[in-house]
């Protein structure tokens, strides 16, 4: 089976049609860093190709809320100075020629234990906006994911933005892989942490890649930090926490194993790490 | 897939291909375009040894569709320099003998070129965070990141 047609509308509304016209018979094309490597190795054969160069969507606007069209690149997010977490995410994902191509919006859909924007997004309450053919709808980052590379979107859908609220609070990003730069995630840490003037903790996230499916939320960490001061005992009970409930896997970089191991242990240092 | 025709910018001079629109366009720059300084390594964005600039900034060939060069200016290693007119960072190559088998040195200069492009005088980090989506399997690193240091120097 061949790809039998390529296309690229010149507008969203263009785009959107296709998608519900193909529904899962579509494969969206953006900076190609995941799509070719099947393309040119003919490991997919999906009836259309559809572009998203033509759609507008690689357009920032900060109007409070920070609302990143899907498209962007990862240079250009990992210069946002409003959004540090995010951005030192970014900065950490593949190397310059890649973050020159791939995007904020594919990231989010890159099999794990890639998709580190995904882990500082959900630390940072990210929202979606998905759209269609005659709607849109809002939904939040922690709702996407439903299982390995499932999400809740419809096959008619795309994700058109990414809005990150205003940054409250402190943050951290943490990513474990075999070497310093251009490396795959062995374990990443997002942390974002509200203090009142007393400094304990109101609002606390912790955000996990590498440690189950997909990004996940350790809820069980951010429970163990709020009502308290960052100190060393609520850092250690957030990453005994963490370690618990992360359901890592084993593939080609780490064991199951080691992942747990070390989940605490970079939970710990994430948390350390809140500035 | 039906062909298309392609026209951008190559090394300065608008060249116009047919092809598929999902080639990649480092087979096109290679195979239709005779730009042998584009080398085909590891296919998948790991290597760096593909890498050309799309409007300057460097980007992995072999995984842009040509489609996405239409209209755009692209630059191979062709258009950094010639054996006859040397460009500065391939001279500080050759004196400080960074290429061995010379498969990765392309995309090497090619990088090197953007990095001192945006920062002319980059810090040995600054470097080595450059290349580090470039792998090179014979000279350990060490006389590239010299020679880029050198050519920065000479400037």
């Amino acid at each position: 089976m061949a790809i039998e047609q390529f296309v690229a509308p010149a507008s969203l509304d263009g785009v959107l049609d296709v998608l519900n016209q193909y529904g899962p018979d579509a494969l969206i094309l953006a900076g190609g860093t995941m799509v070719m490597p099947l393309v040119n190795e003919a490991l997919t054969s999906p009836r259309v190709v559809v572009s998203l160069q033509g759609a507008g969507l690689d357009r920032v606007r900060v109007n409070g809320q920070i609302e990143i069209g899907t498209t962007t690149r990862l240079t250009r997010v990992a210069a946002m100075s409003e959004l540090p977490l995010l951005a030192g995410a970014a900065r950490q994902i593949g190397s310059w020629a890649i973050r020159n191509m791939a995007t904020l919006g594919g990231n989010l859909f890159a099999p794990p234990p890639s998709g580190d924007a995904a882990v500082a997004l959900l630390a940072l309450d990210a929202q979606l906006v998905a759209q269609r053919v005659g709607g849109e709808r809002v939904l939040a980052l922690d709702q996407l994911y439903t299982g390995l590379l499932q999400t809740n979107l419809k096959p008619n859908e795309l994700v058109t933005s990414i809005v990150v609220p205003k940054l409250r609070g402190k943050t951290s990003w943490l990513k474990f892989g075999r070497r310093e730069a251009n490396a795959p995630t062995v374990v990443a840490v997002a942390a974002r942490v509200v203090t009142d003037p007393e400094g304990v903790i109101t609002e606390a996230r912790v955000a996990l890649g590498g440690a189950n499916d997909f990004p996940m939320r350790a809820r069980h960490a951010e429970a163990a930090l709020l009502g308290r001061g960052l100190n060393a005992e609520s850092i250690r009970d957030a990453a005994n926490a963490a370690k618990v409930e992360a359901k890592p896997f084993s593939d080609a970089l780490a064991s199951e194993w080691y992942r747990k191991k070390i989940m605490g242990i970079c939970v710990r240092r994430a948390l350390e790490g809140i500035k | 897939m039906e062909l298309v025709t392609i026209s951008f910018k190559l090394n300065s001079r608008p060249v116009a291909v047919v092809t598929s629109p999902l080639a990649n366009l480092r087979d096109v720059l290679r195979e239709q375009l005779q730009m042998m300084a584009v080398k085909a390594g590891c296919g998948q964005g790991g290597c760096g040894a593909c890498t050309v600039l799309l409007n300057g900034e460097p980007i992995v060939s072999c995984l842009t569709p040509v489609v996405n060069a239409q209209g755009q200016e692209i630059t191979t290693l062709e258009g950094i320099g010639t054996p006859m007119r040397l460009h500065p960072l391939q001279q500080a190559f050759y004196d400080n003998f960074a290429a061995q088998c010379g498969y990765c040195s392309a995309g090497m200069i090619t990088v090197a070129k953007a990095l001192l492009e945006h920062n002319p005088h980059p810090t040995r980090a600054q470097i080595v965070d450059a290349l580090s989506g470039n792998v090179c399997r014979c000279t350990g690193y060490v006389p590239i990141i010299e020679a880029i240091q050198q050519a920065a120097d000479s400037r």
